[in-house]
């Protein structure tokens, strides 16, 4: 695995305007992709990055549009996000433990600023890929057409515990595979 | 010998000890909670457990961003740069570049140099605020009126606005034909072919005008934009409408959820609001109901019995709804129920 650290060279006459655009371009489907672990869904994940990028434009003046940018803008992505789970985390468990992972220690997610999002998508797909056959096909039926544990069993005529065991193995193994991103 | 016989714990004691000494959770669970696939006391057991420890945190926590991964690619689908870019393009130009401190010393100059304020008998400007964007090159004006009011105020460019209560109109002094709007109003643009009026929504709608009278309403709460046209012509165009979309008098047009329609309307009906007062002439209930929804901003449920009843003549000026309907009742038959912004007429 590689981790490319991207430098931008801005050329100095560029208006903060066009510089501002640059970094919007750049940072805006990482910053969803960062902003989609701690989300529910990527509309909420791409609403946050607005409102972010809207932040940052209205405090121009204080800021320097260069490449210290980036940490700014994936703390605040990061705030935002823990903002809405401390707020959804009064209406149920799920969100309050999702709320407990990351507000306190957290590894910052580098991956999301400085992966090549090419190499980190091949490298998942190549995980999935090698899971056992069964497997992989019941992992596929909940991430591709989005069915829940039951309704798999049912389209391949299987035990809701079989789903259950395989889903298990499937999260396992991939997070076996993904390790490094993990950090 | 004698034995003594240990009565045993009642089962449901047991269950209980189990879980409090050993709230062990298998992989398999922790999967099915990521995935939704848990009951609500599950769910509050594995609160607990993760509450438990740093450890077994990290292990939630790699499963979970594991199951985020993995869903990744379906995100290259559908985030589009190109269409966020021009989202926010719309964005930055809606919300005014405002810092919380108004700066007292423009207020002044601009007052009297570019804005003219009318007060009238309806109601008052809660007040106006300037904002400077922070490198100090523009100055926005925000006019805001609160709950229960309208104003009307003349704009530097000779347009007449009058605006509907929960509303405000942003726009910057020196570009008086663009203005920002939240909440309802009724333009009257004055006719200046050379520089087109713009009316900018938050929903990604915006009103292109040259010399006409209209009525905008687009409260946040609500989700829709409604443009009802009286006279004139305006053109509808913004990041939610495939093609700029023009709309000729007595017609409405409503964008929700990125969908526009466009209908025949009495466009009269729309602006009723901004008059200082309601004439209603030999009415009936089905003829005044809508009259009273906009006027008083609610919505009433009608007794079919009802409809075609009634013969009111009468003027509303500053009644409350409460008065309106005992003013009614002295000469119909009919019960009402208020509940917020929700009405029912009843016969009785």
């Amino acid at each position: 695995m590689k981790f490319r650290q991207k430098k931008t060279v801005f050329k100095d006459d560029l208006k903060p305007e066009e510089k501002f655009e640059l970094i919007f371009r750049r940072y805006f489907f990482r910053l969803c992709c960062f902003a989609n672990r701690y989300t529910k869904n990527v509309e909420e994940s791409k609403e946050i990055v607005q409102d972010v990028f809207l932040q940052v434009w209205n405090k121009r003046s204080q800021l320097s549009f260069d490449d210290e940018i980036q940490f700014y803008l994936f703390r605040s992505v990061k705030n935002s996000c823990l903002n809405l789970l401390e707020h959804c985390r009064v209406e149920n468990d799920y969100h309050a433990s999702l709320y407990l992972l990351y507000s306190g220690h957290d590894p910052v997610g580098d991956h999301f600023m400085t992966l090549e999002l090419k190499e980190l998508n091949e490298h998942i797909e190549q995980a999935i890929g090698s899971l056992p056959d069964e497997c992989r096909r019941i992992f596929l039926l909940s991430r591709e057409k989005g069915l829940k544990y039951a309704e798999i069993s049912k389209e391949l005529n299987i035990s809701v515990k079989t789903v259950e065991t395989q889903m298990g193995r499937a999260l396992s193994r991939l997070r076996a595979h993904l390790k490094s991103y993990l950090s | 010998m004698h034995r003594v016989r240990v009565k045993p714990f009642p089962a449901v004691l047991l269950f209980v000890i189990k879980l409090e000494m050993n709230s062990t959770i298998n992989k398999e669970q922790l999967v099915r909670f990521i995935n939704r696939e848990t009951s609500l006391s599950e769910d509050h057991q594995i609160f607990r457990w993760i509450a438990e420890s740093e450890g077994n945190r990290e292990e939630l926590r790699q499963l979970y961003e594991t199951d985020r991964l993995s869903r990744q690619k379906n995100l290259s689908a559908q985030i589009n740069v190109e269409d966020s870019w021009s989202e926010f393009s719309a964005k930055r130009l809606n919300v005014s570049r405002k810092t919380s401190k108004p700066l007292l010393n423009y207020w002044t100059r601009i007052a009297a140099s570019v804005l003219i304020l009318v007060s009238v008998s309806v109601g008052s400007i809660e007040g106006y605020r300037l904002f400077t964007d922070s490198n100090n090159t523009k100055t926005l004006v925000q006019l805001h009126v609160p709950s229960g009011e309208k104003s009307i105020m003349i704009l530097a460019d000779g347009t007449k606005v009058w605006l509907n209560s929960e509303s405000s109109i942003t726009y910057n002094p020196l570009e008086p034909r663009s203005v920002n709007l939240t909440g309802e109003a009724y333009f009257e643009v004055s006719e200046d072919k050379s520089h087109p009026f713009i009316v900018h929504t938050e929903l990604g709608l915006n009103v292109r005008v040259l010399g006409t009278e209209f009525n905008l309403r687009c409260y946040p709460d609500e989700a829709i934009v409604e443009t009802t046209l009286d006279k004139g012509r305006i053109e509808l165009f913004g990041k939610n409408i495939e093609r700029p979309v023009e709309i000729l008098p007595g017609q409405q047009a409503v964008l929700s959820e990125n969908s526009l329609n466009i209908k025949n309307v009495n466009a009269q009906l729309f602006s009723v609001w901004r008059n200082n007062e309601l004439k209603i002439q030999d009415s009936s209930f089905g003829e005044l109901v809508p009259l009273i929804e906009r006027w008083y901003g609610v919505s009433i449920h009608l007794d079919a019995r009802l409809r075609d009843q009634g013969q009111f003549t009468m003027t509303i000026k500053t009644e409350s709804i409460r008065e309106l309907f005992m003013m009614m009742q002295l000469t119909s038959n009919f019960q009402y129920e208020i509940n917020g912004s929700e009405i029912r007429l009843k016969a009785k």
